[in-house]
């Protein structure tokens, strides 16, 4: 591979000790960046041999601990594959390496009218093969569905080192779609190295409309609403005053008002018409919520730096404390504002700053915790704040994570949403295309779920 | 299964039909108790069993079921309850038995469409449908089946009852199972209950038709009007030699369809238009082709949107005696009348040929209501492509003892 695919420095090695989780770190004993699905392959077989377990990894982007490096293991980064192998207007897909950076697939495909829907806020980093290993999502996932609608094929190197190409010509699978199955399984399955992904025409009319609210209830029951009318904008996002202040304050200051309480950041795609219809049929219904002002972007550039704010939330955070834990739970569409509120409480009853930034639409929370690493008691009361916001979500039928994976950082909380069953029937299909777990071991589905696992320690601890 | 184990079955509460034209018996349980029960007596017996639905996609999926490779199906027609509708999450949960039509009629009254449109709603069911993996004409516009099921809970062979994904729109808690479950035929395990995404109930639909007696120049203006990016619920073309149709169906807001209308009118200007309860008639009948003349065999080739007409001769090529195409989408339908009567291993040669002629053309090809002995030559070996070593192991992790599985899916040994 030559010294630029590996990296063995101590003080380089640092730069892969965590993802964007960076409460959990661990040095990896070394880095490998291959090239192409040949070297991923050839690197594969010799760790198997050796039995070194090997944590893939993106760009680092993921918020779950998903690329967090194991003890004794390699970390296997993709940056290296960086090349759109082929793209096709009239099929309409795009096939790439997996180290290519999401927005610049939608970069490559404008030309052609087309573009590649996810949107995650770390689109302007993240890699395809990060998205595809932790099913990302995103503003536009709304209308347009997560990463797993959008995953045609792939090629994927597994554990031992094969290779296996699941790029089918056709529509549907050969066999058990195994395609739909990998996109989501955090890496446990094996690495995917190149994957096809179908775009989209590029609508002929977008309109955003930034909506003022006094509360952020409001804004959230008019989304319920626009939900419930069976409205489609293609986005429905709220960010909260907090936010707000952040964003003004920061690099990517987006024009949103300092005075107000909550925004919904909404966008309408298609055809003149029927964006025309769309809007025409939800203003009213912000209306009777009580907002206090929509505004309509102007022109392409509006558009672009009211998207800036919202996708620039998170580091603009960074202002208000040194560190951010942001959780990443579902509630049902219908019970938004109730988790909502539940989650602020949680936070203030223990003396922590939250501010909301999240995919409305989907029912996607995103309540962001700022504090600082250095304290640990106050590490301890958001550990114990984001738990307690999971619980009342799964109490209300939601889900511990829409986007953002398991990793480490649920995986106790596994248990809560899935019987034992479940989650031994997890292990078994992972057991049968990892049978050595090697593939990102101790990752999403919790340890005592794994009777092999639990066996082998207890043996060892004889 | 010997008469005395039907009868022993009845004589334990079960309810038991006796299969008919070379079919195996058809054991219906009432609960989940009763299919765990039916399951643990089959691997005791070393039993071959095939859930199915009302049974009216068995013979695309599961051929083996007449004739001697099948010992016992389990209908799961008596699970059928609607387990919830939430119109303001845009989602239902329902059993395995639940009939397509009664899901579509329940999710109307909220305003909700469902995703496939499919062909005989009052038979198939939601377990039968998801099984077979099957995705409507309406798929131009809202992609496969297997992109809406947002959860399912199953019955392995054992007996385990498993849980993957939810009632939610939005989730990626643990491993996609229920993708994989989705088209696996009932080889993986049984399926209980599912949750589909919805969508919203058009307010306007609308049908342009077109005929033309050349299939290139109707499959160019097919080209032409996917070309546009509109977001029509199908484009079809179908017929036969000398007489083709090409079918737009439009819906969703009123404006939008109207827009749409004037979009692609300027490219069939002549096209019969109909609009209302009379489109939707038509579509319901576009649907119900697909299965028409029943039993009649079908070739299904997938491929690449942009080889469709090079496929579509192929297919008339070989003999089809009509198409149903979908252009946008890249599937063929092809309805093969001598292929019934085809007899002796020159018919599967034949077959091996042309699916080796459509290989070039970048499409699979896939058998549909052929002879189990016909269906099998178009199955793919096992060991022919390493996807399948893993598709083996899964099967093997999910049912050892091999209740479930298939002689031609998702190959042949």
């Amino acid at each position: 591979m030559g010294q630029v695919g590996i990296v063995d420095d101590p003080g380089e090695l640092i730069v892969y000790e965590s993802d964007a989780l960076s409460l959990l770190s661990v040095r990896p004993e070394l880095v490998v960046l291959p090239r192409d699905t040949d070297e991923t392959a050839r690197v594969m077989r010799v760790l198997h041999r050796a039995g070194v377990p090997v944590v893939p990894r993106g760009a680092g982007t993921g918020l779950s601990g998903g690329a967090t490096p194991v003890q004794g293991g390699v970390t296997l980064a993709t940056t290296r594959m960086r090349d759109v192998l082929e793209l096709d207007p009239v099929d309409r897909f795009a096939r790439v390496q997996a180290g290519v950076v999401n927005v610049e697939l939608t970069r490559a495909s404008r030309s052609k009218g087309l573009f590649y829907a996810p949107d995650p806020s770390s689109q302007t980093v993240c890699t395809i093969g990060g998205n595809v290993a932790e099913n990302a999502g995103g503003p536009h996932c709304f209308k347009y569905g997560s990463t797993t609608r959008h995953v045609l094929g792939l090629v994927i190197v597994t554990a031992e080192g094969e290779v296996i190409d699941l790029s089918e010509p056709g529509p549907d699978p050969l066999g058990y779609d195994l395609t739909g199955l990998f996109v989501g399984s955090e890496g446990m399955f094996g690495i995917a190295t190149e994957v096809t992904l179908r775009l989209t025409p590029v609508p002929p009319v977008t309109e955003t409309l930034l909506v003022l609210f006094p509360e952020l209830d409001a804004a959230c029951e008019a989304v319920t609403d626009i939900i419930a009318a069976r409205l489609e904008p293609s986005a429905l996002e709220i960010i909260d005053k907090l936010t707000i202040e952040a964003v003004e304050a920061s690099v990517y200051a987006a024009g949103y008002p300092r005075e107000t309480e909550a925004v919904l950041l909404l966008e309408v795609e298609g055809g003149a018409a029927e964006v025309e219809a769309t809007s025409s049929a939800i203003l009213p219904i912000l209306e009777a919520h009580g907002r206090l002002e929509v505004r309509r972007a102007r022109d392409a550039e509006e558009r672009s730096r009211l998207w800036a704010g919202r996708k620039g939330a998170y580091g603009a955070m960074g202002r208000v404390g040194p560190d951010l834990y942001v959780a990443d739970v579902v509630a049902p569409r219908t019970r938004l504002q109730e988790i909502v509120r539940l989650a602020t409480d949680i936070c203030r009853e223990r003396g922590l700053l939250i501010a909301n930034v999240f995919h409305a639409g989907d029912g996607n929370l995103h309540p962001n915790i700022s504090y600082d690493r250095r304290d640990r008691e106050q590490v301890e009361r958001v550990l114990e704040a984001g738990r307690l916001i999971m619980e009342a979500c799964l109490d209300r039928g939601g889900s511990l994570t829409g986007e953002h994976g398991i990793g480490l950082e649920k995986q106790e909380m596994m248990d809560r949403m899935f019987s034992a069953a479940d989650l031994a029937v997890m292990e078994r299909v992972r057991s049968a295309v990892d049978p050595a777990r090697l593939m990102n071991p101790g990752k999403m589905v919790p340890l005592h779920s794994c009777g092999e696992l639990r066996r082998k320690q207890g043996e060892g601890e004889r | 299964m010997s008469p005395s184990l039907i009868d022993r079955l009845r004589a334990d509460g079960f309810e038991v039909a006796e299969g008919s034209g070379g079919a195996p018996p058809t054991a219906r349980p009432a609960d989940e108790a009763q299919l765990a029960d039916l399951l643990a007596r089959a691997a005791a017996d070393g039993l071959r069993v095939v859930p199915t639905g009302s049974g009216s996609r068995l013979a695309w999926c599961r051929p083996e079921v007449v004739g001697d490779g099948v010992d016992l199906l389990l209908s799961l027609a008596r699970l059928d309850d609607i387990l919830e509708y939430v119109p303001g999450d845009g989602t239902i949960t329902a059993r395995a038995g639940c009939p397509w039509e009664r899901l579509e009629a329940t999710v109307a009254e909220g305003g909700h469409l469902l995703t496939p449109a499919t062909a005989q709603p009052a038979l198939a069911t939601l377990g039968g449908t998801l099984a077979a993996g099957h995705s409507g004409l309406d798929r131009y516009r809202f992609g496969p089946l297997r992109h809406h099921v947002l959860g399912a809970r199953v019955m392995l062979a054992d007996g385990t009852l498993a849980q993957s994904g939810g009632r939610l729109v939005k989730n990626v808690a643990g491993f996609d199972l229920h993708r994989l479950y989705c088209g696996s035929r009932g080889t993986l395990c049984i399926l209980l209950e599912a949750s589909l995404r919805l969508f919203p109930a058009p307010e306007r639909r609308l049908v342009l038709v077109t005929a033309d007696e050349s299939l290139e120049r109707i499959l160019e203006r097919a080209a032409s009007l996917h070309e546009l990016a509109l977001s029509p619920l199908a484009l079809v073309v179908e017929g036969e030699p000398g007489a083709w149709r090409l079918h737009l169906h439009l819906a969703g807001l009123a404006p939008q369809v109207a827009w749409e209308r004037e979009e692609a009118r300027s490219l069939v200007p002549s096209a019969e238009e109909l609009a209302g309860e009379e489109a939707h008639d038509a579509f319901r009948k576009l649907c119900a082709q697909e299965v028409e003349p029943a039993g009649w065999p079908q070739l299904v080739a997938g491929g690449r949107v942009r080889h469709l007409a090079e496929t579509a001769r192929l297919l008339l090529d070989a003999g089809a005696d009509r198409l149903l195409l979908l252009p946008g989408v890249g599937i063929s339908l092809a309805w093969i009348g001598g292929l019934a009567a085809s007899e002796g291993s020159g018919s599967e040669q034949r077959l091996q040929s042309l699916a080796s002629a459509a290989a070039e053309r970048g499409a699979r090809l896939e058998a549909r209501a052929l002879p189990a002995r016909l269906h099998a030559a178009l199955a793919p070996r096992l060991d022919s492509r390493r996807a399948f070593g893993w598709m083996t192991s899964l099967r093997q992790v999910l049912d050892p003892r091999g209740l479930l599985a298939s002689p031609t899916f998702p190959g042949r040994s």
